[in-house]
């Protein structure tokens, strides 16, 4: 081979690995300014300035610029709690659908679709319209944590029963998974539509919040156990991307390359179930992000999982805070459930996705 | 060497391969040919590693390929398989470069290794391409490129195997002849090559020794000349054929001759 072939080559290379460096950095930022939006938007609005001064504060060092104690308790104890939510769970469903996508080889594969999502908010439902009773058996100290736990054990309980499902003489079947899953879901939204029958008025509107999504269970207290699952699957799902990476060739494939493919499936589920499982008991069930944002990232910066998984958690991020923002503003004082939006903005995203392959497979 | 002891391999009652005793050497290539359903692939799948033997064993290098790691086998043997479908925009040069997972050698000479692969493959102009917007043969291709980069070089220098299933399927006759060029010269190099092929003649043209698959067990293995000849065809394969000396290589030409 020639030697300028050869430079040829590297520098087409080289220029891609720029542009998605470039991608990477862009999304930074962008993910900083709806995060600097996010606390300075709303009912009571602080400049950036303020808001720098009174996280300043928080940390013991004065500055010049002056804000109202009003301010300080809304960005404190409201906002700043807000805003970690949305980054995290963002993240967390982004990198898990990414992480889905690439285990179950179909890019149409999502949270939901293992089922977990709809186990932990089938559990949080059954807790609210049937869980006055257990309460009385919890510790005090406790009882605030009964709907979050419920939620993350019924996320878990969901996909271990897919996954036992999928598992045939020891080798994980990801097609017999993702039908398992299918079923799943399909049955705990069944026995969800009929415990929203069964339910008052009051119930039926906590359970939108599970339905529909929300980050308005901020608080920190509610957060922080929590708050260690969604860490590590956000660390430790990335370390994964080589493996994945090779997976996309198939599993036999993959195992020709060295991997232990068998392993690699059973440390994706559960850390992805882990991620999910815990946003769906913090934010409840918030639609399409998993779908979405690993399809957007591809098309920005193509499929190598090394660059799509980090790329995933910071547009997931960026859209989910977006999205709450949008929902906390467009019809204050009142707040619009944060999947409408993320449903509506991804409802016509995903149709355009579908014509745009049919048009590219007939053409 | 890599050696089939005696293998067999039952799944869900049926008998796929029975009791095949086969070496490949380092410097060879071994053909395997058969009706469809002889037990080429799974013959195959087993040398690879992706299947155990029911019974008999695997050996690599004089050991049990059993106590061999996973990573250790990848080092030094290539897989390609019939068709690989990929659903996610990886460029050509991403997926010839997997070919290095069980390397990782450093992201320069593993890329160069991966570019040098798809020269050979005579691929290089795909390199940027998306890989599922590429036709089948052209798919094909890359895989062999992908196979290539797997087992480019030996350190320490240690024979290496190259395992292809059905490789040329799919593609252009040019190309179907440049791939199996490309595998003998790797042959020489150290690498035991083993490809289940269809067409007879371009058995007959590159293998050092053809090994006849028929209903899962190893029916004749030799030299293409003693193996091919028309009474094994209508045996095995059913059907007629008349034989004749290739114009110019030193080598039989098949042509059928249906009734």
């Amino acid at each position: 081979m020639t030697a300028a072939v050869i430079g040829q080559r590297v520098s087409a290379l080289t220029a891609q690995r720029r542009r998605i460096r470039f991608m990477l950095c862009g999304l930074t930022l962008l993910l900083f300014l709806v995060i600097v939006l996010a606390a300075c938007c709303g009912a009571v609005s602080a400049s950036p300035a303020q808001v720098a001064a009174i996280l300043l504060q928080a940390a013991g060092i004065d500055s010049p610029w002056a804000f109202d104690a009003r301010q300080q308790t809304i960005v404190m104890s409201l906002r700043l709690p807000r805003i970690v939510l949305g980054v995290v769970v963002g993240a967390a469903l982004a990198v898990a659908g990414a992480t889905l996508q690439g285990l179950f080889r179909n890019p149409l594969a999502d949270p939901a679709l293992i089922g977990v999502s709809s186990g932990a908010a089938l559990a949080a439902v059954g807790v609210i319209v049937w869980g006055q009773g257990l309460i009385m058996f919890m510790p005090v100290a406790l009882r605030p944590y009964m709907l979050p736990l419920f939620a993350f054990l019924g996320g878990l309980l969901a996909v271990s029963l897919v996954y036992r499902i999928g598992l045939v003489n020891g080798r994980a079947l990801t097609l017999t998974m993702l039908l398992a899953g299918i079923a799943i879901n399909a049955i705990c939204n069944a026995l969800m539509g009929l415990m929203i029958f069964v339910s008052d008025d009051q119930q039926l509107r906590d359970l939108t919040f599970w339905t529909m999504g929300s980050l308005s269970r901020n608080t920190w207290s509610l957060m922080l156990p929590l708050l260690p699952f969604l860490a590590i699957a956000l660390i430790g799902l990335p370390f994964l991307a080589r493996a994945m990476n090779a997976y996309t060739l198939g599993e036999s494939e993959a195992g020709y390359l060295g991997y232990d493919t068998g392993r690699l499936v059973k440390i994706a589920i559960l850390l992805t179930a882990i991620a999910i499982g815990a946003a769906v008991a913090l934010t409840g069930i918030i639609a399409f992000v998993g779908l979405i944002v690993p399809h957007l990232m591809r098309l920005l910066i193509g499929a190598d999982h090394r660059c799509l998984l980090p790329g995933s958690m910071l547009l997931g991020a960026t859209l989910t805070l977006a999205a709450d923002l949008v929902s906390r503003i467009a019809i204050a004082p009142a707040e619009l459930p944060i999947g409408v939006i993320t449903s509506c903005i991804g409802g016509p995203f995903f149709l355009w996705l579908l014509l745009n392959k049919r048009v590219a497979r007939a053409g | 060497m890599l050696t089939a002891e005696a293998i067999s391999y039952t799944t869900a009652g049926a008998r796929l391969i029975k009791d095949i005793s086969l070496t490949v050497k380092p410097g060879e290539v071994l053909a395997i040919i058969g009706p469809n359903g002889a037990g080429k692939s799974t013959f195959l799948q087993l040398l690879s590693g992706a299947l155990k033997p029911s019974a008999g064993q695997i050996m690599l290098e004089g050991q049990e390929l059993a106590r061999c790691s996973r990573q250790d086998y990848a080092r030094r043997r290539a897989v390609m398989s019939q068709r690989v479908h990929i659903d996610f925009p990886f460029t050509a040069f991403e997926v010839v470069l997997l070919g290095r997972s069980p390397h990782l050698r450093g992201a320069g000479n593993d890329q160069a290794i991966a570019l040098a692969a798809m020269q050979r493959a005579g691929v290089a102009e795909l390199t940027m391409r998306i890989y599922a917007t590429l036709s089948g043969g052209e798919q094909q291709r890359i895989q062999f490129a992908r196979a290539l980069t797997q087992i480019w070089r030996a350190e320490p220098a240690r024979p290496r195997y190259l395992l292809l299933d059905e490789p040329v399927a799919g593609m252009d006759p040019a190309h179907q002849h440049s791939t199996l060029q490309i595998a003998g010269q790797f042959s020489r190099q150290q690498v035991g090559v083993v490809a289940v092929l269809h067409d007879l003649n371009l058995a007959a043209m590159y293998a050092d020794r053809i090994a006849v698959f028929h209903q899962g067990a190893l029916y004749r293995c030799g030299a293409p000349a003693a193996v091919l000849t028309g009474v094994l065809i209508k045996e095995v394969f059913r059907l007629d054929t008349t034989l004749q000396a290739h114009p110019s290589r030193n080598c039989c030409v098949v042509i059928p001759t249906p009734a």
